[in-house]
C-alpha cells in the first residue's frame, strides 16, 4: 500500500448508497446516410464481401470435415475445426473500425475473427508495406507459393490470396502456414496485420490480452488491444483475474500521468449463447445477460454495453466509440457483442442440445442475408454484384484450398524443426534501443551504495563466518542483477504481489521503489493467473517481465498460464513469437503445509519451460543475469533458506562486474573422490554438511555438485564425477515421489550404468504436508539422512549407527502405504 | 566339456588380427583370464585371456597367422577329452560363438544365498550372469574392475549393502600393484629381471618385452676384427605393424591411381598465431597447439567446402562424408599409425590440439584404441620438422587425398617495391585420380593457400 493514498475512517464508514451504471443493451440505430458517409459505399461492400469470405472459408472446412471433399477435391483433415459461420457480422463489424496497430487475441473459434483482422488490414495498408510485409514473412516462404500458384490481380487481391493461404495452410498444419503448421486451428495468427494468437484454453485470452495492453502503455505504443472470449469463458477465474488486473485504480492514480492512463483493453464476449452444449445464459451462469459481468468491477462498469452482432455496422459503431475511451486511458470496456454460431460447437456436434427450430429461427435471421438485403435496399449492391462477388469468393476459396492440400506446395515441418523451435535461444540484453525509464542514477541508489559496503565472500581471512549484516546475501545478489536489467533493459517491467514498496515479501526488490517509475514495477492484485498470463501478454507483444509469485505453491493458481501459455507459445507459433519472461517463485518454509513446497518437478514436466534454481549468491546473480538476457521463458526458483545466506563457496566472493552463469552447467561446490552428492535448492548446505563428517568421521572424500539448473541440464559433469565415485545420492527440498532428482537418477543409471557401484538413491522430503516449523526437522532432508542412505544403500559404513530409517525395505513400505 | 576360444572382437572396424605370440603351448594348462596370446591388429596390440580353467588342447592358428575376429583360435578342456567337433568345425570355418556363451552360463554355480534383510528387496539369488561361485550380486562397477584387473569374482567376498560385492572389495583382492602379464610374471622370476612402472600392454600392463627392454644390456662385447664381406648380418620376420603397414601401401599403389601437387603458402600469420599462441598465459592452456595442429584445424574447415576430397572411394559409388574425421600420421617406436580426431570439423582449435595430443601420446605409448586409429575421412602427414621440402605422401584407401606438410623455406615475392623474402610452407597433395581431375584438386590446394595465408578469417569458423 503506497503512503500517498490513505483510508479515512469516516469516508469509509459513510452511509449512502452504491450506485451501478445502466448497461446499454442493442441501442444501435441504423441511419444508411451516416453509415455511407462513414464507412464509404467501397467500405460497406467490402465489409459484406469479408462476410462472404468467412462464410465460404467455414463452410469449405465444414464440407471437408464431414464430407472429405469442398469443389470435388478430397482431403482428410485430422486436426479440429471450431466453426464460425452465423458470427461474421461480428467479427467483420469489429475489424471494420480497427487499424493495424490494434491487436485482437481469439479464442478456438477464430477463423473469422483472423480474417476479418487480415482483410481489414489489407484495406487500409497501402500497397508498399503490404507487399514488404508479405516478402518479409517466413523470408517469402509463404509469398512464394501464392506468387507461383494463386497470383492475385492486383497487390490488395494478391494478399488476399496470401491470407486465404497461409490461414488454411496452418489450419492443414503445413510448413507454409502462419504458424509453419505448429498453432493449426486453434492457435494461429498473423501479428504483422494484428491478428494474434488465438487460444485454445477457454478464456486463455482474458488474461494474456491485458498484458499485451499494458505492452502498449507501458512502452508508448499505438493502439488497442481486444480480448475476443466467448460467454461461457466468463466463468473462468483467470478471465476475471485478467479483469481485475485491467481495472487497477493505481493506472490513473499512482502512474506517470502522460503515460496516458489505463492499458487500452476491451474484454468483448462473442456472445453465442453456448459453451460447447452448456448454456450459460439459464443454465451455467446467472447473469442472464454477460453485459452484467462488468457492473461492479469499476465505478465505470467497464462502460459495458450489450451489441447486436448480428448487424455489422452496429458493432463497428459500439467499437469505435470504445476505441475513442480506451486511447483516452478510460478504460478497460467490456462488450458483450451477441451472435449465434449456426454450425455445431464441432464436426461431431449433433446439437443434442438445441432444437431445430431455434436453429431455423437464426437461420432466418442470417446476418449475412440481413445485411446483404440492407446493402441492396439502399442500392449499394444489386443482384449480378451479389452472384459475381460470390462467384468470386467461392473460386478463391477453391484455388487455395487446391494448393494447400498438394503436398508437392505445401509440406509439414519435420520432427527437427519442432525441437528447433521449442526454445528460441536468442539472448539479448536489451529489447528496444532506447533509454530505460528509472528516477535516479544507479550508484545514488541506497541499497546499491548499502551493497558496496558488504563482504562478497562469507568468511574473513581466518576463515570465521562474518557477522549477517556484513555479508553480501544470496537476495543482494538477486537484487544486483535486477536493478542491472532495469538499468540496460528499457523494456523489463516487474509485478507481483507487493513487489513495490514493501520490496518484495523477502525484500530482494527493497530499493528498487526508489529506482523505478511505478508502470516499471508495481503491485498486481492477488491474481496470480493474471500475474503469470498478463506477462506472457507483455512478452510475446515485444517487452520483457520479470513477474512474481510470492511462494511456490501458488503456481497452482496460475497452472494454465505456467503449463499452457508460458511454455507453448513459441513453439506454437512456429518460432514467430519470443517468450523474454522470467516467472520467480520462491519455495518456502515455516509457514506450513501451504507454503513450503518444492514444486520443481512439476516444471520439469512441462516442455518449453526452462528452470533455475540458484542456491548461492554468486549463482543467484549469475543466473538472474542469464534469465534477464534470455528470450525463453524461465522459472526461477528461490528458496526461501537462502536469501540470507551469503557465499560460502566462491573465495574470491560474488563478482562486482557483471557476468552470467552457463546455461545448464552443473556447479561442483567442493570436489572429492568416494562419493558424489547431487543437490537442486537448499539441500546443498544440508550435503555440504553431510561431506563433512563424512570425512571427519569416516575419511570419505564426497564431492558435492549443485545441479543449479533443471532444465536444461548437461550431464557432463555428472556423469564425469559418477565415473570417478561410482555411488551417487541425490538431495533437494522437494517431497520424494515424484521429485525431480528421480528423473536425475535414471539417467544417471543410464548414461554410466557399468561405472556404478550401487543404484543412485534420492532423499526427498517426506511424502506429507509439510508440518509446522517446529517439526520442519521431520520433513526436510536433512545431513543425518544423507550419511544414512548413504550407509544403506551405497557404502555401509564401518561401526556407524543410524538415526533415520532409510533401507530399501522402509521406501518399499512407504510406498506401499502411499506416504 | 571343452571350450572354443575365439579370437575377439576388437572395436567396429577391425575384422582380422594377427598372432604375435602363444604365451601358452598345446598340453599346458590355463586358469580363467590368463593371458593365452597376444595379436596384434593394424592399430594395438591386445592380450588374449582364456574363458574357462582347463588345458590347452588344441591351437589351430600358429604364430604369425591372421585369424578373423570371432573366429575360433584354441580348444581348452580336460587332457583327452573328444575335440573332433571342434576340429570338424574349424575345417568348416564355422564360429562357435554361442557355444563359448553357453559354456559359460551353464557354469554358474546356485549356492544359497547369504542372508539378507529386506529379502524381497534384495539381490536376486542367482543371476545368470554372474559366473561360477558367486553368491552374491556384483555392482557394475566392481565387476568391470575386476575384469579389468583379471580378479575372479568368486573369491571376492561382498560389503556392499546386502552383501553385493563393490568396487571397494575387488580392489582389495586385486591389490593395488600395477599387474603384469603372466608371461612376464614368469619372467620376472626365472630370469631375475626387473620391471617397469607400467608397461605397454593394456591398461598400461606390463608385458613380456617390457621386462626385456627394462633389462640391462648384455655385457659389452670385446673389439673384434673387420669380418668378412658382408659381415654378420640378421633376419627378422616382417610382423605387426610393419608387415600390415606394407601391405596396405602396396594396395594403395596397385589400386590408385596417385599423382601430386606441390605447393605453398606464406606462413606469415601461420607463424604469427602460432606465436602467439605460445605466449598466451599458461592458464588458458594453448601453448601446446602445435603448427600442425593450427593446420589440421583450417584443413578440415576448408575440406567442408570441398567434399569430393573428404571421401572414400569404393569403385562404383563414392562416400561423401558430411564431417571431417581428420587422421594424421604418427611416428611411434613401433611404426606409423594413423590416429584420427573424429568430427575434426566441429572441434575448437584448443579442443582439436588436445585430441590430437591425447591420440599422440596414446599411439606412442601402444594404448591407442582400435576405434581411435580407423575411420579417417582425410588424412594429413607432417615432415616439415624434418626439413623435407616436397614428398609422395602414399594414400590411405578408401580416401581420396593426402595431405603433406613440408617445411618452411624462404622465398622471394615481389611487392609494390620490388622482392621480399617471405616464409613459405610447403604442401604436397596426393589425391586419387580415379576420384577427382587435376582442377578440382588445384582448386583445392588453391583453398588451402588462401587458407593459411587468411588464417584469422577461419579461425573464426
Amino acid at each position: 500500500m503506497p503512503k500517498s493514498i490513505t483510508i479515512d475512517p469516516v469516508e469509509v464508514r459513510a452511509s449512502g448508497k452504491i450506485k451501478i451504471n445502466d448497461i446499454p443493451a442493442n441501442s444501435y440505430k441504423p441511419d444508411f446516410k451516416k453509415e455511407e458517409k462513414l464507412y464509404g459505399r467501397e467500405g460497406l461492400i467490402g465489409a459484406y464481401y469479408d462476410m462472404l469470405i468467412i462464410r465460404e472459408f467455414e463452410t469449405m472446412l465444414d464440407q471437408i470435415k464431414k464430407e472429405g471433399a469442398y469443389q470435388g477435391m478430397e482431403y482428410n483433415h485430422r486436426g479440429p475445426a471450431h466453426l464460425s459461420a452465423g458470427q461474421e457480422s461480428a467479427s467483420v463489424g469489429q475489424s471494420l473500425v480497427l487499424d493495424t496497430d490494434d491487436f485482437i487475441f481469439g479464442s478456438h473459434r477464430s477463423h473469422g475473427e483472423i480474417l476479418a483482422k487480415c482483410f481489414s488490414a489489407i484495406k487500409k495498408l497501402d500497397e508498399a508495406t503490404l507487399s514488404t510485409t508479405m516478402e518479409n514473412f517466413f523470408g517469402g516462404e509463404t509469398l512464394s507459393v501464392v506468387d507461383k500458384h494463386n497470383r492475385g490481380e492486383n497487390v490488395r487481391d494478391h494478399a488476399e490470396n496470401f491470407i486465404l493461404y497461409g490461414a488454411l495452410a496452418e489450419i492443414f498444419a503445413r510448413a507454409q502456414g502462419f504458424n509453419r503448421g505448429l498453432g493449426g486451428s486453434m492457435h494461429t495468427f498473423f501479428a504483422p496485420f494484428g491478428s494474434m494468437p488465438n487460444n485454445a484454453i477457454v478464456g486463455g485470452s482474458g488474461d494474456i490480452s491485458v498484458g499485451a495492453a499494458l505492452y502498449k502503455r507501458v512502452n508508448r505504443k499505438p493502439g488497442i488491444v481486444i480480448a475476443n472470449i466467448g460467454d461461457a469463458s466468463l466463468a473462468c477465474g483467470p478471465v476475471w483475474e485478467g479483469i481485475v488486473f485491467s481495472a487497477m485504480d493505481q493506472y490513473r492514480t499512482l502512474w506517470d500521468k502522460e503515460l496516458g492512463g489505463a492499458p487500452p483493453v476491451m474484454i468483448n464476449a462473442f456472445n453465442n449463447f453456448y459453451g460447447m452444449g452448456g448454456q450459460p445464459m439459464g443454465e451455467t451462469m446467472g447473469y442472464r445477460e454477460a453485459a452484467r459481468m462488468a457492473a461492479g468491477v469499476n465505478p465505470e462498469g467497464m462502460h459495458s454495453e450489450r451489441v447486436d452482432g448480428f448487424n455489422p455496422l452496429a458493432v463497428a459503431d459500439a467499437v469505435a466509440r470504445k476505441k475513442k475511451i480506451l486511447l483516452e486511458g478510460k478504460g478497460p470496456v467490456f462488450m458483450d457483442t451477441i451472435t449465434y454460431r449456426l454450425s455445431g460447437h464441432s464436426p461431431s456436434d449433433s446439437s443434442s442440445y438445441r432444437t431445430k427450430e431455434e436453429i431455423a429461427s437464426f437461420r432466418e435471421k442470417d446476418s449475412l442475408v440481413e445485411f446483404e438485403n440492407y446493402l441492396k435496399e439502399n442500392g449499394v449492391l444489386d443482384d449480378n454484384a451479389v452472384e459475381a462477388m460470390k462467384a468470386k469468393v467461392s473460386k478463391k476459396i477453391g484455388d487455395t484450398i487446391r494448393i494447400a492440400i498438394d503436398d508437392s506446395i505445401s509440406q509439414h515441418v519435420d520432427a527437427k524443426f519442432i525441437e528447433s523451435v521449442m526454445f528460441s535461444n536468442t539472448p539479448t540484453e536489451k529489447l528496444e534501443d532506447r533509454e530505460p525509464e528509472v528516477l535516479m542514477p544507479l550508484e545514488e541508489n541506497p541499497r546499491v551504495k548499502a551493497n558496496a559496503r558488504k563482504a562478497r565472500y562469507a568468511f574473513d581471512e581466518s576463515g570465521k563466518k562474518l557477522p549477517a549484516s556484513k555479508q553480501f546475501v544470496y537476495r543482494d545478489a538477486l537484487f544486483e542483477a535486477a536493478i542491472q536489467g532495469f538499468y540496460t533493459d528499457p523494456t523489463l517491467i516487474a509485478y507481483g504481489e507487493d513487489n513495490r514498496d514493501w520490496g518484495g515479501a523477502f525484500a530482494v526488490y527493497r530499493g528498487l521503489t526508489e529506482a523505478l517509475p511505478y508502470h516499471r514495477l508495481f503491485n498486481s492484485p492477488i491474481a496470480e493467473a493474471a500475474i503469470v498470463g498478463t506477462a506472457v501478454g507483455y512478452a510475446m507483444s515485444g517487452g520483457r517481465a520479470m513477474v512474481e509469485l510470492m511462494y511456490c505453491d501458488f503456481l497452482g493458481r496460475a497452472g494454465d498460464e505456467i503449463f499452457n501459455q508460458m511454455p507453448k507459445w513459441q513453439a506454437m507459433s512456429g518460432g514467430e513469437l519470443k517468450m523474454p519472461l522470467v516467472l520467480r517463485v520462491s519455495v518456502g518454509n515455516k509457514y506450513g503445509a501451504q507454503h513450503s513446497q518444492d514444486w520443481s518437478a512439476l516444471i520439469a514436466h512441462i516442455p518449453g519451460l526452462k528452470a533455475y534454481f540458484p542456491a548461492t549468491p554468486a549463482d543467484a546473480k549469475g543466473m538472474l543475469n542469464l534469465a534477464l538476457k534470455s528470450t525463453d521463458p524461465v522459472v526461477f526458483f528461490e528458496s526461501q533458506k537462502l536469501y540470507g545466506v551469503g557465499e560460502e563457496f566462491e573465495k574470491a566472493g560474488v563478482p562486482v562486474e557483471y557476468y552470467e552463469t552457463p546455461e545448464g552447467e552443473p556447479s561442483i561446490k567442493r570436489g572429492g573422490k568416494d562419493v558424489t552428492i547431487i543437490t537442486i535448492g537448499a539441500t546443498l548446505y544440508e550435503a555440504v554438511k553431510a561431506a563433512d563428517i563424512l570425512e571427519a568421521d569416516h575419511g570419505l572424500s564426497a564431492e558435492v555438485i549443485d545441479l543449479r539448473f533443471i532444465n536444461p541440464l548437461n550431464y557432463d559433469k555428472i556423469i564425469e564425477s559418477v565415473k570417478k565415485t561410482g555411488k551417487v545420492i541425490l538431495s533437494s527440498d522437494a517431497s520424494e515421489r515424484g521429485s525431480y532428482l528421480h528423473n536425475v537418477a535414471s539417467n544417471i543409471s543410464r548414461l554410466a550404468f557399468d561405472y556404478l557401484d550401487a543404484p543412485p538413491a534420492v532423499v526427498g522430503s517426506r511424502n506429507w504436508i509439510t508440518p509446522p516449523a517446529e517439526m520442519e526437522d521431520y520433513f526436510f532432508p536433512q545431513a543425518s539422512w544423507i550419511i544414512d542412505s548413504i550407509h544403506e544403500n551405497l557404502l555401509p559404513l564401518a561401526d556407524y549407527s543410524v538415526s533415520s530409517n532409510q533401507t530399501v525395505g522402509e521406501f518399499a513400505r512407504l510406498q506401499k502405504e502411499g506416504v | 566339456m571343452a571350450t572354443a576360444l575365439l579370437m575377439p572382437k576388437q572395436g567396429n572396424s577391425v575384422e582380422s588380427c594377427v598372432i604375435l605370440e602363444w604365451s601358452k603351448k598345446e598340453g599346458e594348462t590355463v586358469k580363467t583370464g590368463e593371458t593365452v596370446l597376444e595379436a596384434e591388429t593394424d592399430k594395438a596390440t591386445i592380450e588374449v585371456e582364456s574363458v574357462c580353467d582347463g588345458t590347452i588342447l588344441k591351437i589351430y592358428y600358429p604364430a604369425d597367422s591372421e585369424v578373423p575376429v570371432q573366429k575360433m583360435i584354441a580348444v581348452i578342456g580336460e587332457p583327452g577329452e573328444d575335440i573332433s567337433s571342434f576340429d570338424a568345425e574349424f575345417a568348416a570355418g564355422a564360429s562357435v560363438e554361442e557355444r563359448a556363451d553357453g559354456d559359460l552360463v551353464n557354469e554358474a554355480g546356485a549356492a544359497a544365498p547369504e542372508t539378507v534383510r529386506d529379502a524381497s528387496y534384495g539381490i536376486p539369488e542367482s543371476s545368470a550372469a554372474v559366473k561360477s561361485g558367486d553368491n552374491s550380486a556384483v555392482s557394475p562397477r566392481a565387476r568391470n574392475i575386476a575384469a579389468a584387473k583379471g580378479v575372479d569374482l568368486s573369491t571376492v567376498a561382498g560389503s556392499g549393502p546386502k552383501g553385493r560385492i563393490i568396487e571397494r572389495d575387488v580392489l582389495t583382492v586385486a591389490g593395488q600393484t600395477e599387474p603384469l602379464t603372466p608371461a612376464a610374471a614368469a619372467a620376472l622370476v626365472e630370469k631375475g629381471l626387473s620391471a617397469p612402472v607400467s608397461g605397454s600392454g593394456i591398461g598400461g600392463r606390463v608385458r613380456l618385452q617390457d621386462l626385456e627392454t627394462a633389462a640391462p644390456a648384455a655385457a659389452g662385447a670385446s673389439q673384434v676384427q673387420m669380418p668378412d664381406f658382408p659381415g654378420s648380418f640378421r633376419d627378422e620376420a616382417v610382423r605387426g605393424v610393419r608387415k600390415l603397414t606394407a601391405a596396405r601401401m602396396m594396395e594403395s599403389l596397385n589400386s590408385t591411381a596417385q599423382l601430386t601437387h606441390s605447393f605453398s603458402a606464406i606462413a606469415e600469420s601461420l607463424l604469427d598465431y602460432r606465436r602467439k599462441l605460445k605466449d598466451a598465459p599458461e592458464e588458458l592452456g594453448l601453448g601446446r597447439v602445435s603448427i600442425n595442429d593450427i593446420l589440421m584445424f583450417v584443413v578440415s574447415r576448408v575440406l567442408k567446402e570441398y567434399p569430393e576430397f573428404n571421401a572414400h572411394w569404393y569403385g562404383d559409388s563414392m562416400r561423401y562424408f558430411d564431417s571431417v574425421h581428420m587422421g594424421f600420421a604418427c611416428d611411434t617406436p613401433k611404426g606409423l599409425l594413423v590416429p584420427v580426431i573424429r568430427f575434426a570439423d566441429r572441434l575448437t582449435l584448443k579442443a582439436l590440439s588436445d585430441e590430437s595430443a591425447r591420440l599422440i601420446a596414446a599411439c606412442r605409448d601402444g594404448k591407442a584404441q582400435p576405434d581411435e586409429l580407423s575411420g579417417a575421412s582425410f588424412t594429413m602427414s607432417n615432415v616439415g620438422a624434418f626439413g623435407i621440402d616436397s614428398f609422395t605422401p602414399i594414400i590411405n584407401p578408401p580416401e581420396v587425398a593426402i595431405l603433406g606438410v613440408c617445411s618452411t623455406q624462404l622465398k622471394p615475392v615481389r611487392t609494390g617495391d620490388g622482392i621480399e623474402y617471405k616464409d613459405h610452407i610447403g604442401f604436397s597433395l596426393t589425391y586419387d585420380h580415379q576420384a577427382n581431375d587435376g582442377a578440382p584438386a588445384s582448386r583445392f590446394c588453391a583453398a588451402v593457400i588462401k587458407a593459411v595465408e587468411n588464417l584469422d578469417l577461419y579461425l573464426a569458423l
